[in-house]
């Protein structure tokens, strides 16, 4: 014989108790982890791109990709070198994607349609530097860009880049001064 | 040390992040104009560098970012969380009981019809003819003494994959066998002995005794011109 209980109205059953607690849990898990490494995917981002709109985009994009699989990510180091490495690739392939396009623009441009010559003021030294410099770092083999951005990134130790890269701290050591040796020889 | 030596020295010590060079290249560099020259040209060089880098790492990050970023969730499922168990405990039930019919039907002999593939043969059902069927004390037929809770037996049934050979009996062999099983019921002892296994023989050896030969002429077969 089926017995019935009646439940009070405002009151949940235990299952469901269970899972709304869950999933609360793993909204403020997720909320902690955006506020925590929203702004370095688009730093990394903005990184390879050079561009603030393709950037966030970029990010929102890892961070869309790093929310569906929140299940499997909510350790926070795993989290955060998960969330760098996808953002780095999915960065990556829309810089290859605008440079091919670029290069197939302007092999077909005519003379008259190519850009304007750059104005006095983006002739200015530190601006010509810094392009020389973004132009250099696009050179770099990936893994090689990858170390020099994030150690730059503000507020990340070496220890913190090999965690987020999964490699030992002298891998980080070693590629960094090859980076920034190949970097000179560029800028030079 | 010389010259190129202290200045690749130099350059691998600022690419390293060294803030200072080691005893012996101070001592080159302060002794030698051309290379104090370039050492100050590399650290202005990585200084610059170092500070480009943190110019393109710490861009400021735009404010649209994370509401764009939930106004994008809003349009999806929440996150993503582990199954919870009844969902769980549902999917495992789920599949025990998949797994347990399929069994089931494997080992369970086969109750539908014959398939298409595979001939179903069955032996032609053997009728009486009403003058050899044993009488009975009672006019009952063999079926009729049946228990009521008795299933009709079915007739075995062979299954082959290919059809068998099929094999021709004489009319009268037919008949000469039905009144044979006919009378087995009377002839208990023919039936007995039938059904029982036959004793175990017990092989006796057997002598045979040597063939002896008193004469033999070896003729040819064609006749020689001395005959």
């Amino acid at each position: 014989m089926q017995e019935l209980v009646l439940i009070p109205p405002g009151r949940v059953l235990e299952g469901d108790a269970t899972r709304e607690a869950e999933e609360a849990a793993a909204g403020r898990e997720w909320e902690l982890r955006l506020t925590e490494c929203a702004p370095l995917a688009f730093r990394v981002a903005q990184g390879v791109l050079r561009n603030a709109a393709d950037a966030e985009e970029v990010a929102q994009e890892a961070l869309l990709r790093a929310y569906r699989k929140f299940d499997r990510l909510r350790e926070a180091g795993h989290f955060r070198s998960w969330l760098v490495r996808i953002t780095f690739r999915l960065a990556l392939d829309r810089w290859r994607a605008a440079r091919r396009r670029e290069q197939r623009e302007a092999a077909w441009a005519m003379p008259e349609h190519r850009p304007a010559p750059p104005s006095a003021e983006e002739l200015a030294a530190s601006r010509e530097f810094q392009g020389r410099l973004e132009r250099a770092l696009e050179e770099l083999p990936d893994k090689f860009r990858m170390v020099v951005l994030l150690s730059a990134i503000q507020g990340y130790t070496l220890e913190e880049v090999s965690g987020m890269l999964e490699v030992p701290v002298g891998t980080v050591k070693s590629r960094l001064f090859f980076a920034r040796k190949q970097l000179a020889e560029k800028l030079r | 040390m010389n010259c190129r030596e202290v200045r690749e020295k130099i350059t691998e010590s600022l690419a390293a992040g060294g803030a200072s060079l080691l005893s012996g290249e101070t001592t080159h560099v302060n002794s030698c104009s051309v290379c104090r020259e370039f050492y100050e040209k590399e650290r202005a060089l990585f200084a610059s560098m170092d500070a480009g880098l943190q110019i393109a790492a710490n861009s400021q990050v735009p404010p649209s970012l994370l509401p764009g970023l939930r106004a994008r969730l809003e349009r999806g499922p929440g996150p993503r969380t582990s199954l919870n168990p009844g969902w769980r405990f549902a999917l495992l039930a789920a599949a025990s009981v998949l797994v347990l019919s399929f069994l089931v039907v494997r080992h369970l002999p086969d109750s539908r019809g014959p398939t298409p593939d595979r001939a179903s043969v069955t032996p032609p059902e053997i009728t009486r003819p009403a003058s050899v069927v044993p009488p009975t004390g009672s006019g009952e037929t063999a079926h009729s003494r049946r228990s009521p809770r008795q299933e009709p037996k079915r007739l075995p049934r062979y299954e082959v994959s290919e059809p068998l050979a099929e094999v021709i009996v004489l009319a009268e062999e037919r008949e000469a066998f039905v009144r044979f099983v006919a009378k087995l019921p009377d002839e208990r002892a023919v039936a007995l002995a039938l059904a029982n296994p036959a004793p175990p023989r017990k092989d006796i050896p057997v002598e045979v005794a040597l063939l002896q030969i008193d004469e033999l002429h070896v003729r040819p077969l064609e006749p020689t011109e001395e005959e």
